[in-house]
């Protein structure tokens, strides 16, 4: 009856084993840990990197732009001189205009020849400009992901801290009841083993929670100045391709007329459209400037001296005795009650 | 002069009927090249550029709008190689970044050709080197009405003056124009030939022997404004011009067989006459009211079969 017994509980506790062990996740090695902590900076570098060169290219397409743009609204000083030619209407003007226009042939430039060509290279910067716009959105979205993954490593790490802890509080239960005795000696041996296994494991999910944690505040700072730079650009461009194809449509319908004063004022017209263009640009290249100048490398700064220190931080592979195992169950428990509560009062992770 | 948006998706369709046109006419020198027409409906295509070129406008004449055609042409410009790697990657983060990526990759495969409209393009080339140097300018255009223009332009001066003017030979055979040039073609687009060949004449200190200015456009398409005079039937179907307008030496009397042509005017250069003539890519039943309406302007034109794809 007794043997029944004995092994009645044995099945039990074997079943109850293999529950908590399908129950339980991998716990991750001190290497992977490592590893991923590496993996998260490299992927913030890459990022940061990624998002160095778009800074490089708009600021370039900008300052093109501009140029470009400027050019273009130049045209106005152009248009102004051949307007007041126009109006000069003496007989000596005459005469001088006839013989001017003759000798400058080839100097003369086509005020409708130019607004072509600028025309044609600003539509082809704006394109490029929209280009970034799409890769700004796609690194915005990758950002997003990786936040998402910490948070959901978070949420792992901390439930399998929390079950861990209250795994060690059951065995600390038990231990206490069957401490002195004597026909316990396996039994006891076996829980502490459980117990010290538990300890290290809390500790090595308690650490993948810390990175995920830390983790996640550069992550999210970066993700929101790309998501701002992707608003801001998307915002140039759809403003000054609106701009620029107003006034283009109003340059190429008045190309074959441009060179006569009678279209002058309509002509200008459509460059003062430009100007809107012109200052959103300028915007745009200051806002890109402070990315790359000083946003960038402030990030940079923040993930290497909070990644510096991360690798010593990790716990120590060893066994913890059953005072240390208790304190890490504490620990987790107390954590995972504080994020608990910062997450009901709406706190950052 | 104002721009008409063509909705989405009538734009595919659009753009097949103006290939078949364009295929049909099949220009010679004296017009725009052929394959740079057809490379820019194929640059417009949103099954090459997607959305990038978009808003479809069409011009006063039935082609496509210069906005619409240097949007693309922006687009082409802009375009670069992308990977697999980096389309796998959009398409997994966003579906619509994606579609946008896949048209650029298809644009930089396109760009590798180069067949495309210029806004404005002056070229030369050597035609002989003896007794005389000759040259011939060709000067491509987008026209503010949206037609396809190209002036032609052969000149002949004494042998040296091709080191001493606004086109010069270099050793290599290729020749460098003055950049004024352009410019000064540029500013007469529409000026009567007589007049253009005056001041190039002015301007170069040649002697122009030939003179012409092609254009391809109108199209006329149902729902598209006609001009005055032309009767409405002829909207009813697809209607593709290409009119020629050439001022020549060896031209000795002048005539006018373009239906939607100026009087010729009264007073040419001395020893060159002008010959003006229109032909047609029409679809089917279209060709008989064509022909009547010229019968009744009283010129003789070419109706060439449209068929669209």
């Amino acid at each position: 009856m007794a043997e029944r017994s004995k092994s009645g509980v044995a099945a039990r506790m074997r079943a109850k084993r293999r529950q908590a062990s399908e129950h339980a996740r991998k716990v991750p090695s001190h290497a992977e840990t490592l590893a991923r902590e590496k993996q998260i900076l490299r992927r913030h570098r890459d990022a940061v990197q990624r998002i160095d060169r778009f800074a490089v290219q708009q600021r370039q397409v900008g300052d093109e732009l501009d140029r470009e743009l400027a050019t273009l609204l130049e045209q106005s000083a152009t248009l102004d001189a051949l307007e007041e030619r126009q109006r000069e209407t003496g007989f000596l003007a005459a005469l001088t205009r006839r013989f001017t226009a003759r000798a400058d042939l080839l100097a003369r430039r086509s005020v409708a020849e130019r607004l072509l060509r600028h025309f044609e290279v600003v539509n082809g910067k704006l394109a490029q400009a929209a280009h970034v716009v799409d890769e700004l959105r796609l690194t915005s979205l990758e950002l997003q992901q990786d936040v998402d993954g910490l948070h959901a490593e978070l949420a792992e790490a901390t439930d399998e801290e929390v079950r861990l802890a209250a795994r060690i509080a059951e065995i600390e239960d038990e231990l206490d009841v069957i401490t002195e005795d004597p026909t316990a000696a396996r039994r006891i041996d076996q829980l502490m083993f459980e117990e010290r296994t538990a300890a290290t494991d809390v500790a090595l999910w308690h650490a993948r929670a810390r990175i995920a944690r830390e983790g996640l505040e550069p992550a999210r700072t970066l993700r929101d100045d790309v998501l701002d730079l992707h608003g801001e650009m998307a915002r140039f461009v759809t403003a000054a391709r609106g701009a620029v194809g107003e006034a283009g449509r109003r340059i190429a319908a008045m190309g074959a007329a441009a060179d006569a004063a009678v279209v002058v004022d309509e002509l200008r017209a459509s460059l003062d459209e430009l100007q809107s263009a012109i200052g959103a640009t300028e915007q745009y290249v200051a806002s890109t400037r402070h990315l790359q100048e000083q946003v960038l490398p402030e990030i940079t700064a923040q993930l290497e001296a909070h990644y510096a220190t991360q690798g010593q931080a990790l716990p120590r592979a060893g066994a913890a005795d059953r005072a240390e195992a208790r304190r890490r169950a504490d620990q987790a428990l107390l954590d995972a009650a504080e994020a608990e509560l910062a997450a009901l009062l709406g706190e950052e992770a | 002069m104002t721009a008409r948006e063509l909705p989405a998706f009538r734009v595919p369709g659009y753009l097949g009927a103006l290939r078949a046109g364009l295929t049909s006419l099949a220009p010679n020198l004296d017009f725009v090249p052929l394959r740079e027409a057809l490379g820019s409906c194929a640059l417009l295509d949103p099954a090459v550029s997607g959305e990038l070129a978009l808003p479809a406008e069409l011009a006063e004449c039935g082609l496509p709008s210069t906005a619409w055609l240097l949007r693309g042409a922006g687009a082409l410009t802009a375009a670069v190689p992308v990977s697999a790697a980096e389309l796998a990657r959009a398409r997994r983060l966003d579906a619509e970044v994606a579609a946008r990526m896949e048209a650029r990759a298809r644009l930089a495969e396109l760009k590798a050709s180069g067949d495309r409209l210029p806004s404005s393009r002056l070229r030369g080339a050597v035609r002989r080197r003896g007794a005389t140097t000759d040259f011939l300018l060709t000067f491509d255009r987008l026209v503010p009405d949206g037609r396809w223009l190209r002036l032609r332009v052969d000149l002949t001066g004494p042998a040296g003056w091709e080191t001493s003017g606004p086109i010069r030979l270099n050793t290599d055979g290729s020749v460098r124009l003055h950049e004024g040039l352009q410019h000064l073609v540029g500013r007469h687009l529409l000026t009567p030939l007589g007049a253009v060949a005056s001041q190039l004449q002015d301007g170069t200190g040649a002697m122009v022997t030939r003179l012409s200015r092609g254009m391809v456009g109108p199209f006329w398409f149902p729902g598209q404004p006609l001009p005055d005079g032309v009767p409405a039937a002829l909207a009813a179907g697809l209607v593709l011009h290409a009119s020629l307008e050439v001022l020549a030496r060896d031209l000795r009397d002048s005539a006018d067989q373009d239906p939607l042509g100026a009087p010729l005017p009264p007073l040419l250069p001395d020893g060159m006459g002008l010959a003006r003539s229109r032909r047609f890519a029409a679809s089917p039943g279209m060709e008989g009211p064509l022909r009547a309406w010229a019968e009744e302007k009283g010129c003789a034109v070419t109706v060439a079969r449209l068929v669209p794809g």
